[in-house]
């Protein structure tokens, strides 16, 4: 260190520059992924029947034009536009079909032929008749996926085509809308237009949230230390390991998601602690040490921190690795980024803080009143506690076992989510058409039950109709569209009402195609494409989930599942919208793993910092208890796990870990000095107690930008971490001395007893 | 299958182009002239594929005349088993059109269908009923150059519809004048539909008329693709309106 202050330092501050220059221009590789089904694996499950799907039926993924206004749609001028936004919508790259209510007829014999009867009667509409109009839609199984109940809005229906670009097509649609204006409302729902819009969103939080958080730390340490390098060196080190992290990111040519706009809130709330001791310890030298120059200031600071900060980093990056147990490979990545991060930060801190200090003369430190008043209100509250733990430690532990207790009955009532639709909040237009979408259309979340084998026999189609009739009965289904509803329907324009034909199914494999011939002819192909492979050795039925909740879908999938039982020709039931329900179990394997991990490795830790394996143990006994207070909370909340919630855990256990360290570490001088276990709590507490408290608010302001995401996981994730924190910091500064009151723990005296 | 009537009904409408004398539009008559396009009788085998890459074959007999200057094509199936004995009637008559008469072996049954949305010729979406002169007598011909297609030079021509339709492109071999590729251009100017005739063979007793071995239809937009291999094309010596009743 004395050299690299001494001869080093330009070339060593010089050197950090061109690294970070370097780190910036790998930024320009940085991809937005919006959503997470690419990295659910695609080899098992939801992901490996959707590709069957797809290679079958082709694109599987649907997206929603809804028109929708006060007054009914059934008029012609509204009608017009349907059709010039759906001719538009044809026309775009990526579309595979767009359908609308235009396009949906029904099939009767007229005149001895058969005869294709739009539904949508033009004479109708000029002529006002209405309630007949109306009463052939409600009567329509394919008329009411494209009109509402009320008749208040209608959709047009667009199929992606299987790997067109989301941007690119959601870009498409919004133009073709533009170009046709009307006085109806015009909303976009589906998955490709949610993941648009979460990649928007993701750049609006990247743009707002970074700005802000960094905002609010130059104040807190403009405010904290009264100079510009108490606010410079420590904001330098952040802005740099927030720079390498991302510029690792993009070397590795890791993508950004949603999780990966925790990483620089993390960043700033957590790594500019470091600097924050360095630069606290430097203005209390100047104070009060003699001191040739900077130079050697910095050189004290140095050897003083070193350690300390090594172990809280350590500490840190211990609770961090635990993410890495995710499947979900954008959770892991970010326990990858945030160690690499904490690591560069630390490393910095201790080396590029002192070097940068030693550029500058010494400099008188102002003193503030207003310091001095808020210390005295946390010295007050800092004594109670002191008094509480040492005259009451049972009633202390006791209320947090209490806690305890009441946080697990909560845990009962989390909910695992992993439906984008959730991430949006309030009013915004893409709540409304998730709003719209899932109310007045049935969802546009489609689970396709797929067989393979005769699938045009008489049992086979019978089987389907079964199954439809079935399916239209769970509560969480929309619609269902099957090939036995098509046949019957085209038996209608194949017989008249009298005879045996009408209504009933085909009575022979070869019949059944016969029959789509016919339909073919009719221009049915689009509806047959969807429900019949080209070969009609595969079929499927298309059911609409009426949200795209986690349980709804688990409900829908179970109960699919029992209807189908032991059918010998089911192959799959899958669905765009299901893969949420893979990734909930990856999520909750997560969850587990990442969590036994961060509090093994802390475990370890604790156990080789304080050469015992009783201090590991009575370590982690805050970490446990502000787990059960977090998950607890989610449950009565009713705030779910989710890929960003599930995050939680590790870096609070990261985070909150530096408390109990801290405060374990004071106690332990303060014992071998006094003896006395509550003068060492008692000083402990009024000492570093202020110091952690002033840490744990630093970090909870940090994270608490978050709560100005657009995403709801986001800001229930500001929340929680802030509850969390403050969980950790209460279990350090009243369980833990409580436990020393009744405990005694040789592995913090043992030491002073062997003086 | 109505692909298939597509196809052949695309074939049949030149017959009915006009006779006008202008250079283009000559040459366009001379290479429709080359080929059998009345009172044949057809051998197919008509592989589809769509535009996942599933495809399918199906084997027929296509027969076509003109009686009484009305246009009658039929279909048989011959294979698959489950389509085997299918037939299918359509004609240009007044009062037939727009309908087609479909044999449904499996019900016994005879199925008139009347479509609301005209069938397309080959997706080139022009209805079937429009397939007489009068419908295309307003088309523009025009020589737009020469070029090599498959290693022989062509003339190029041009077809635009003068109501803002979409227009075609021909090409026809310079020295046997036979029409080798269509290209159709949609009213927005986009390529929508690209047909390529080969493997020409002389049709016997037929006054030296040539046939396409295999015709190649690709729908651009749909990106489905017909491949019509024509295995026999046999003379129909007298045909007679029962022969197109089901």
């Amino acid at each position: 260190m004395d050299k690299l202050i001494g001869k080093y330092r330009l070339l060593f501050v010089l050197a950090i520059f061109i690294l970070a220059v370097l780190a910036v221009t790998q930024f320009s590789r940085l991809k937005v992924n919006p959503g997470f089904d690419d990295y659910i694996p695609g080899e098992v499950g939801n992901r490996a029947y959707m590709n069957v799907l797809d290679s079958i039926f082709g694109g599987n993924e649907k997206l929603m034009v809804i028109l929708t206004g006060e007054e009914i749609i059934l008029n012609q001028e509204t009608l017009d536009r349907i059709e010039r936004l759906t001719e538009g919508l044809i026309a775009l790259d990526g579309v595979e079909n767009a359908t609308s209510i235009k396009e949906v007829f029904t099939l009767a014999l007229v005149d001895g032929y058969t005869t294709q009867i739009p539904i949508i009667d033009e004479e109708q509409i000029e002529n006002k008749e209405l309630n007949a109009l109306k009463f052939a839609i409600q009567n329509s199984e394919a008329a009411r996926r494209f009109v509402s109940a009320d008749f208040t809005s209608t959709a047009i229906i667009v199929t992606k085509t299987v790997g067109a670009v989301d941007d690119e097509l959601v870009a498409g649609l919004m133009d073709v809308i533009e170009e046709n204006p009307g006085r109806e409302a015009v909303y976009i729902g589906g998955l490709p237009y949610l993941r648009t819009s979460i990649k928007s969103y993701i750049n609006r939080d990247l743009k707002l949230l970074l700005p802000t958080a960094l905002a609010l730390m130059v104040l807190m340490l403009y405010l904290s230390f009264r100079e510009w390098k108490g606010v410079l060196l420590p904001f330098s080190v952040v802005v740099l390991s927030i720079l390498f992290s991302f510029g690792f990111m993009a070397v590795m040519g890791w993508e950004i998601s949603l999780v990966s706009v925790l990483l620089p809130i993390m960043l700033i709330a957590i790594a500019n602690d470091y600097g924050i001791h360095l630069i606290n310890l430097y203005q209390e030298k100047c104070r009060t040490g003699n001191f040739n120059g900077m130079g050697a200031i910095a050189m004290e600071i140095y050897r003083d921190l070193r350690k300390p900060i090594l172990i809280t980093a350590l500490t840190t990056i211990g609770g961090m690795l635990g993410l890495l147990t995710h499947k979900m490979a954008p959770a892991a990545q970010l326990g990858v980024l945030a160690s690499l991060g904490i690591l560069l930060a630390f490393l910095m801190s201790i080396f590029l803080i002192p070097v940068l200090l030693s550029f500058y003369g010494k400099r008188r430190i102002v003193q503030r009143k207003v310091q001095i008043e808020r210390e005295t209100f946390i010295n007050r509250i800092l004594l109670q506690f002191a008094r509480w733990v040492i005259q009451y430690p049972r009633r202390v532990v006791a209320l947090f076992i209490i806690i305890a207790v009441v946080s697990t009955f909560g845990i009962f009532f989390i909910k695992i989510d992993t439906n984008i639709e959730g991430y949006f909040l309030g009013k915004s237009d893409i709540s409304k058409s998730v709003e719209l979408v899932n109310e007045k259309f049935g969802g546009s979340q489609y689970v396709s039950v797929l067989f393979n084998g005769d699938v045009l026999s008489p049992d086979a189609l019978g089987k389907m109709e079964q199954y439809a009739s079935a399916a239209s009965d769970i509560p969480e289904v929309g619609h269902v569209i099957s090939p036995s509803v098509f046949f019957r329907e085209l038996s209608h324009g194949l017989y008249e009402p009298d005879e045996a034909g009408y209504g009933a199914l085909p009575q022979s494999n070869a019949e059944a195609i016969q029959y789509l011939e016919v339909a073919s002819m009719l221009g049915f192909q689009g509806e047959i494409s969807q429900l019949v492979d080209f070969d009609y050795s595969n079929a499927r039925m298309l059911i609409s989930m009426t949200d795209g909740s986690n349980q709804t879908g688990k409900k829908v999938l179970d109960a699919l599942h029992q209807i189908t039982l032991n059918d010998p020709r089911l192959v799959a039931i899958a669905g765009p919208g299901l893969s949420k329900i893979q990734m909930a179990e990856m999520v909750i394997h997560g969850q587990i793993a990442s969590l036994a991990l961060a509090l093994l490795i802390i475990l370890i830790l604790l156990s080789v910092i304080f050469k015992s394996p009783a201090a590991g143990f009575k370590g982690i006994l805050p970490l446990l208890l502000s787990v059960l207070f977090l998950f607890g909370v989610m449950g009565y909340l009713g705030i779910a796990l989710d890929i960003v919630t599930a995050l939680l855990s590790s870096i609070m256990i990261g985070v909150g870990i530096d408390y109990t360290i801290h405060f374990l570490w004071r106690y332990k001088t303060e014992f071998a000095k006094l003896s006395d276990n509550s003068l060492a709590i008692h000083n402990t507490l009024v000492t570093s107690g202020r110091g952690i408290i002033y840490n744990a608010f630093s970090v909870m302001v940090g994270f608490s930008v978050l709560m100005l995401s657009g995403f709801a996981p986001l800001r229930f994730f500001g929340v929680l971490v802030t509850v969390s924190i403050f969980a950790c910091l209460m279990s350090a500064l009243l369980l833990i001395p409580a436990l020393i009151t009744l405990t005694n723990p040789a592995f913090l005296q043992k030491q002073s007893k062997s003086k | 299958m109505n692909r298939l009537i597509l196809i052949i009904a695309a074939l049949l409408f030149c017959n009915f182009w006009s006779l006008q004398s202008q250079t283009p539009k000559e040459l366009f008559r001379e290479s429709l002239e080359k080929i059998a396009r009345q009172n044949i009788h057809l051998e197919i085998e008509l592989e589809s594929t769509n535009r996942r890459g599933n495809s399918r074959v199906r084997e027929m007999d296509v027969f076509t005349s003109n009686i009484d200057d009305v246009r009658y094509v039929k279909v048989e199936l011959l294979s698959p088993d489950e389509v085997k004995g299918v037939k299918i009637v359509t004609s240009g008559s007044e009062e037939n059109r727009g309908t087609v008469e479909i044999f449904m072996p499996a019900t016994g049954r005879v199925q008139r269908l009347r479509s609301y949305d005209n069938p397309t010729v080959m997706g080139s979406e022009i209805p079937l009923d429009q397939l007489n002169f009068d419908a295309y007598k307003n088309y523009g011909f025009s020589m737009e150059t020469r070029e090599m297609l498959n290693g022989l030079e062509h003339h190029k021509l041009k077809l635009e519809s003068t109501d803002d339709e979409g227009w075609f492109y021909v090409w026809i071999s310079v020295d046997e004048v036979l029409l080798n590729r269509i290209e159709r251009f949609n009213a927005a100017g986009v390529k929508s539909m690209v047909t390529e005739m080969s493997d020409y063979h002389v049709v016997s007793h037929h006054s030296g008329a040539l046939f396409p071995g295999e015709i190649q239809s690709t729908n651009l937009q749909s990106n489905e693709q017909s491949v019509m291999r024509i295995r026999s094309v046999q003379p129909i010596l007298n045909p007679s309106k029962e022969d197109y009743t089901l």
